[in-house]
């Protein structure tokens, strides 16, 4: 309790006397006043808004009984690890190799997070959920054929140690493929 | 009448924004280049706190943002630092503020750096006073504080922690036994707990052809007053809030004794040659000087175009025989390196086409050597990357439990590893990843994504013609610095 007297009699009497002196003897002007406005830290300069519609649809991908399926919508509030939220495209996919589904994550996970980098183009991740692994995925949507879009998908870079098995190379779904629009 | 004389304010701050921004090159205000050109001549002691200063995220706590959004930086006058030392080691110093472009009122405020366990800590020390009781703050340092009447507030800048020690004529106020010469502390005191809020404020003071702008800083136990109106002799000064923390501390006793600062370059006690502050940039280098490294190192050089992953592990960075040979995962970029419980680093090639930069995964794999003790000193600890373009980064761990923290937040498992790459690599335009820009953007990509969330790492890069290794960080202006490696 000492303390806090010390303390508040301190403070009370620092800023009651420091700074309300009546007729206290003027200051000079500071001279120089106010300096630029600066950005705010870790400012960038917003991202153009790309218009994502042409990219939310079903879309098929067949060989003849081999069918790949993708459904892309929109997601305006992706919550992040760090609390913050942003908007995405996300997707989610099944692929059927000779009538036999190796895996799906329709109505149950998202594989796809991509977002627009240009007119027709989607840049993103997709998840391979039968060798545990993701890969960069480009998405094309084709201008002169819009219910045409074209899938690139690329492994990524990564040095790994540790105990975890290593994954099976390449993907289990294409990684080129010309998809249609189906719904 | 009150719209116009709105107006009328308005106006001249407009007017005064104006003319500030005229003033960007104006020596008379420092900005980070600046002091770095007079920096030059600092001591090498001096010279690696401030380039530890620079490359932590310091500097941005150490601005104040104005009602109008405009934001000014507390510049470190590093020629003025005084030192306190013990036992002929220097244990903190003290490097005076500067901020010219507000007429600061009853403050003084000073960057104190600690060396605690031999790791630096940086601190934002105010000190308030009344300036009608006090010696004339224009008077030297260690005059002013040896009468010294007032309060002095310590920040941790990288916690944010804070902790108030009151002054009278320059000493400490018995606030406990232990750290004061007088009193003792009593089972009520230590029991005590207390809340103190701290504000800053910012004063415009709207003469007939210029804005003054003022600052003063005000505490108080669970509250603090705004500074009075009439205090500076403005007769029209209005004071807003700019930034308020609040404390509650169930101690009474100060975490450690603060000291006060003396004058430039006067050790409060006598010393000795000190010992060079080991940064993790004077790691680095040490690092990159090894026979055994530059070997491996020329190795993975010379594999950079190949279009697979090639790298090691290596268990003493000194002994050639401790460097494993990466497992080539067939038809794969990624690489799987072999490991054992004592590393004390990896390093890797990013093949032609390939990031540029640390893959998410490169950093989730670095999160798990940490976390699961594979590392021999996680402060040590360097994963490097040679790419085939040419550029060389290598990241170490600055502050340990940030990235721990970072880790579990973005590296714990392949879902958020994605979402880290999603927001920050995969933007053509302003993206780590990103192939359509600058190399100093992608730079300045990767260090706003450390800084921003307070990865606790630090970046360095390497010059291939001439050997040598900068560390990389941002400056105020949020442009990318590159500061070699003593």
């Amino acid at each position: 309790m000492r303390y806090l007297a010390v303390l508040g009699l301190c403070l009370l009497g620092s800023y009651s006397q420091g700074h309300a002196q009546q007729g206290a003897k003027p200051r000079p002007p500071a001279g120089t006043v106010i300096t630029k406005p600066l950005h705010e830290e870790g400012d960038k300069l917003p991202s153009p808004v790309l218009p994502a519609e042409k990219f939310l649809s079903t879309w098929e991908w067949r060989s003849g009984t081999t069918v790949f399926r993708l459904q892309l919508s929109r997601n305006l509030n992706l919550l992040l690890p760090n609390g913050k939220s942003v908007p995405a495209i996300v997707g989610q996919h099944s692929y059927t190799r000779n009538r036999i589904l190796k895996e799906t994550s329709l109505n149950k996970k998202m594989t796809v997070l991509a977002k627009p980098v240009a007119g027709n183009i989607l840049s993103g991740i997709f998840t391979d959920l039968t060798k545990n692994k993701s890969g960069w995925l480009t998405i094309s949507v084709m201008p002169t054929t819009p219910n045409k879009m074209s899938w690139v998908l690329e492994p990524k870079e990564g040095a790994v140690t540790g105990n975890a098995p290593m994954p099976a190379a390449g993907f289990t779904v294409p990684t080129t493929m010309t998809l249609t629009r189906v719904l | 009448m009150q719209n116009s004389y709105t107006l009328f304010r308005y106006l001249l701050l407009l007017v005064a924004l104006l003319s500030a921004c005229t003033k960007q090159n104006d020596p008379a205000l420092p900005d980070l280049r600046t002091t770095q050109t007079r920096l030059q001549r600092l001591s090498p002691e001096l010279e690696h706190l401030r380039q530890a200063f620079v490359a932590g995220p310091y500097a941005q706590q150490l601005t104040v943002t104005l009602p109008d959004s405009a934001r000014l930086s507390w510049e470190p006058q590093w020629a003025q630092t005084s030192y306190r030392s013990s036992q002929g080691q220097p244990t903190s110093w003290y490097v005076p503020l500067a901020q010219p472009a507000v007429q600061w009122v009853g403050v003084r405020k000073y960057l104190l750096i600690r060396q605690v366990g031999g790791v630096l800590e940086f601190n934002e020390a105010t000190f308030l006073f009344d300036e009608h009781a006090n010696t004339p703050a224009t008077a030297s340092p260690s005059a002013f504080f040896a009468t010294f009447t007032g309060i002095l507030r310590v920040r941790n800048l990288a916690t944010g922690g804070e902790f108030p020690v009151v002054y009278r004529q320059g000493r400490r106020q018995a606030l406990a036994g232990r750290a004061a010469p007088t009193g003792q502390a009593t089972a009520a005191q230590t029991a005590s707990c207390y809340t103190m809020v701290y504000c800053d404020w910012t004063g415009y003071c709207i003469s007939e052809s210029t804005v003054l702008v003022y600052g003063a800083a005000t505490a108080g136990l669970g509250y603090c007053q705004s500074p009075p109106e009439d205090g500076v002799g403005c007769s029209n000064i209005t004071w807003t809030l700019t930034n308020s923390n609040s404390q509650t501390a169930c101690s009474p006793d100060p975490p450690y004794d603060p000291g006060t600062p003396g004058d430039p370059g006067t050790p409060t006690e006598p010393t000795t040659p000190t010992a060079p502050v080991n940064t993790p940039c004077q790691g680095m280098k040490t690092l990159s000087q090894q026979t055994p490294f530059q070997q491996a190192e020329a190795t993975l050089i010379a594999k950079a175009a190949n279009p697979l992953e090639h790298g090691y592990t290596y268990s003493n960075s000194s002994d050639a025989s401790s460097y494993v040979y990466g497992v080539q995962n067939s038809n794969e970029i990624s690489l799987y390196l072999s490991h054992n419980n004592n590393m004390e680093g990896t390093m890797h090639t990013h093949p032609p086409g390939g990031l540029l930069f640390f893959s998410g995964t490169d950093l989730q794999s670095l999160y798990d050597d940490i976390i699961n003790n594979r590392v021999k000193d996680p402060a040590a600890f360097t994963i490097t990357i040679f790419g085939a373009n040419g550029l060389d980064y290598a990241i170490r761990i600055q502050d340990l439990q940030q990235f721990k923290e970072f880790g579990k937040a973005w590296l714990e498992n392949d879902d958020k590893v994605r979402m880290l790459e999603y927001v920050y690599y995969q933007d053509t335009v302003n993206g780590i990843a990103s192939t359509s820009t600058t190399t100093a953007t992608r730079e300045k990509a990767a260090l706003s994504m450390l800084r921003g969330e307070k990865a606790g790492l630090v970046v360095f890069k390497q010059d291939r013609n001439s050997n040598n290794w900068s560390q990389l960080a941002l400056d105020s202006n949020n442009s990318v610095l590159s500061v070699p490696c003593p």
